[in-house]
């Protein structure tokens, strides 16, 4: 069952995220990265991980899909933008780059011992207590504020600096400040 | 039923045991010692920032600029102040003997990490230094910049003092973001900001990589602790193919992070494009941490030889890094040959100077490689002094709001500005490496270390690299000393002592350090954590 999942999901994915990439409109790419996204959160439940699984489409199918959506709008790319041509050469790079990746991932996977043995083993008996606890969200949330505190708090200066610097770059600058050429629309006169 | 659920239960200690260790005592005031430079940059940092954010003046009046003026004099003492305070905590760290472990073993402080911390603090001090009459003229004396500057630093100290695989991708991850704002900072030139994009497009990119191979890492040993993956290695324990597959995508996204060969394309331009004093901050600091860490991920993971046939990872990986080594130091030197601009060759120079420590890191990885750490940090001083004196001498030197980039800019520095013109000799003879100065001795214990180690091939390529690099540093040289100035040569007017200062202290440092090498730097650094 959980091999025929993992199949079907893994041909949709790949297919997806084919499709992701070689899409002109960029609004098609963002609706077929939920799907990939929502796919992904189907393997989390297979492999027994349920919290990651919520997470993975809060975060990734939700907020960051939502705020690409709204770029992209807020974007409003014409038909000649969207249309812009990338050098041959340099697609031809990232073919070759991402071709390379494959192999070696491929390889890796393919004669890693661990990974080999994994097939064997039996998901379908009574999971064991502790394992079946540690995906629930308090467990999480304690390991996170016990052990993990550093991390979890240093998180919060990564964030912070995001926030710093997208206020930065985004205020409006004052009149008398500005060297590049007015922009075509009048920003509204605020400071922040 | 076997390990995929033991080690997820036992290492991300999820499940039972997180239950039984929530206790008052779970963080101590050692924990919170370990970490001290870290936390007063941050603490410095947001003080800045509050600082800068409620007093500054709405309105524009005569009144309010000369409050700004009383006001960023304030922020620079406060944030110059801030970075000798975490200098003196990381000195005081550096007393202690042992390794210690902090954060439930998610931090070590051992002799070599807190050299390290040295060379980032410094750096850092030098950057605020120049940064003071930089930002003037550019009219962006704004609290951010320190900010984001303090808070760099304090991330690329716990960079260097991660002892775990998520703590080692968060702090990279937010040393890249402040250097991608770093970089755009100067917000009304188009320049800085379309560089800083492209920085943070491919960096983001770069963490994909590095993320990945952390994984794997994780995947094959099942640990996340760095001392309890060398464990795993050393005992056998660990998955072959998966560690080395997580080890090569390690290795090309700390490549991205340092600049090596076939990932440097962002280099040249987020260098060019940056502000000069972020220049020269990112420069140094940036990359004396991920060469830093990268020596310790690959040095902790090496494993002893394998049985005859089988090459070991580490084997592989020496391999693999000395190409890199080879590509790296040939191309950043041959591209600088071809630049006009003093910026963009310094930027091609950095990326050799990068090849220089890939050397010093292959050397470390083989038999016989006990010189090559301290090698590698030794390298790592001169280098911070050279050049964040260089980038502050192009904001120094530039004019009507604009760096002097040109080789032509220079000519006649020498009748103009003596003084000046000898310091910035003295750094360009130490970038190439000749006797009596620092550089010269940091090239040799790297080449020393890679011929010890059996690298002959890597140290002669390395010696031919520095002789190209001769014909672009003298370049430099010919154009200041023996060519005509065609109009006076002078500092802006708005620039201060505080830019001199710091080329003249590099200058000096470098020669003091060029004619006694054997200051003891690097008995300092023995214990590489083992």
């Amino acid at each position: 069952m959980d091999a025929l999942v993992f199949l079907i999901s893994g041909v949709l994915m790949t297919a997806s995220a084919l499709l992701v990439v070689t899409r002109k409109n960029p609004v098609y790419s963002a609706i077929l990265l939920v799907v990939f996204f929502l796919l992904t959160s189907l393997n989390f439940l297979v492999l027994r991980s349920p919290f990651l699984a919520v997470i993975q489409v809060l975060v990734y199918g939700g907020a960051i899909m939502v705020l690409f959506v709204f770029v992209l709008m807020l974007l409003n790319l014409t038909e000649e933008e969207l249309d812009e041509k990338v050098e041959p050469g340099r697609k031809l790079l990232a073919g070759a780059g991402s071709v390379l990746l494959f192999v070696l991932l491929a390889w890796a996977i393919n004669s890693s011992d661990r990974i080999q043995a994994a097939g064997e083993t039996d998901l379908t008996g009574p999971v064991k207590e502790s394992v079946a606890r540690a995906g629930e969200t308090r467990e999480i949330g304690k390991a996170l504020f016990s052990e993990h505190i550093l991390p979890f708090e240093f998180t919060s200066i990564l964030i912070f600096i995001a926030i710093i610097g997208a206020i930065y770059l985004t205020k409006t600058r004052r009149a008398d400040h500005r060297r590049t050429a007015e922009p075509a629309v009048k920003q509204p006169e605020e400071s922040a | 039923m076997d390990h995929i659920p033991t080690f997820l239960q036992s290492k991300l200690s999820l499940g039972q045991s997180a239950a039984a260790e929530i206790s008052p005592g779970l963080v101590s005031a050692g924990d919170f010692q370990a970490i001290l430079p870290a936390l007063v940059f941050i603490a410095t940092g947001t003080l800045l920032l509050m600082l800068d954010c409620f007093t500054r003046g709405l309105s524009h009046t005569d009144e309010t600029r000369k409050n700004r003026s009383s006001l960023s004099t304030a922020i620079n003492f406060l944030g110059l102040l801030g970075t000798v305070v975490a200098g003196a905590c990381a000195c005081a760290s550096m007393e202690q003997a042992d390794p210690s472990l902090a954060f439930q073993n998610y931090i070590r402080v051992d002799s070599f990490s807190s050299a390290v911390s040295l060379i980032i603090i410094l750096g850092t001090f030098f950057s605020l230094l120049a940064a003071i009459d930089y930002l003037k003229r550019f009219d962006a004396e704004h609290g951010e910049f320190h900010c984001l500057v303090h808070y760099a630093a304090a991330s690329m100290l716990l960079f260097v003092q991660a002892n775990n695989l998520i703590m080692l991708f968060l702090a990279v991850e937010t040393l890249s973001m402040a250097a991608y704002l770093l970089t755009s900072y100067l917000r009304d030139s188009r320049r800085s900001v379309e560089g800083g994009l492209k920085y943070f497009i491919l960096g983001s990119f770069s963490s994909g990589f590095l993320l990945f191979g952390l994984t794997l890492v994780f995947g094959a040993t099942g640990e996340l602790e760095l001392q309890e993956i060398a464990k795993s290695i050393a005992g056998g324990e660990a998955d072959r193919s998966l560690l080395l597959a997580g080890m090569a995508l390690t290795v090309v996204g700390m490549g991205f992070k340092v600049g090596a060969f076939p990932f440097h394309s962002w280099l040249p331009d987020a260098y060019e494009a940056a502000p000069s004093v972020a220049t020269g901050f990112m420069s140094v600091t940036v990359k004396s941490a991920a060469i830093a860490v990268l020596l310790r991920f690959l040095l902790l993971a090496a494993e002893p030889a394998g049985e005859a046939g089988t090459a070991s990872v580490t084997e592989i990986l020496s391999s693999v890094l000395s190409l890199l080594a080879i590509a790296t130091m040939l191309f950043g030197n041959l591209v600088a040959l071809m630049q006009n601009s003093v910026k963009r060759m310094l930027a091609y120079s950095a990326i050799g100077h990068t090849g220089y420590l890939l050397v010093g890191i292959v050397a470390a990885l083989g038999p016989g490689g006990e010189l090559a750490p301290d090698a590698v940090i030794f390298y790592l001083l001169p280098y911070t002094l050279m050049s964040i004196a260089v980038f502050t001498l192009l904001g120094y030197m530039g004019r009507d709001g604009k760096d002097r980039e040109l080789f032509e800019d220079y000519r006649g520095l020498s009748t103009s500005r003596p003084a000046l013109a000898l310091c910035l000799l003295v750094i360009l003879v130490s970038f190439a490496g000749i006797p009596p100065t620092a550089g010269f001795w940091a090239k040799l214990y790297i080449f020393r270390a890679a011929i010890a180690g059996g690298h002959t091939w890597l140290a002669l390529t390395g010696i031919l690299a520095s002789i190209v690099s001769l014909y672009f540093y003298l370049r430099l040289v010919v154009n200041i000393y023996m060519r005509p100035a065609e109009e006076e040569l002078d500092a802006d007017p708005d620039s201060s002592l505080a830019s001199g200062l710091v080329i003249t202290a590099a200058a000096v440092a470098l020669v003091i350090l060029g004619l006694f090498p054997d200051l003891e730097f690097g008995s300092l650094i023995k214990a590489l954590g083992k």
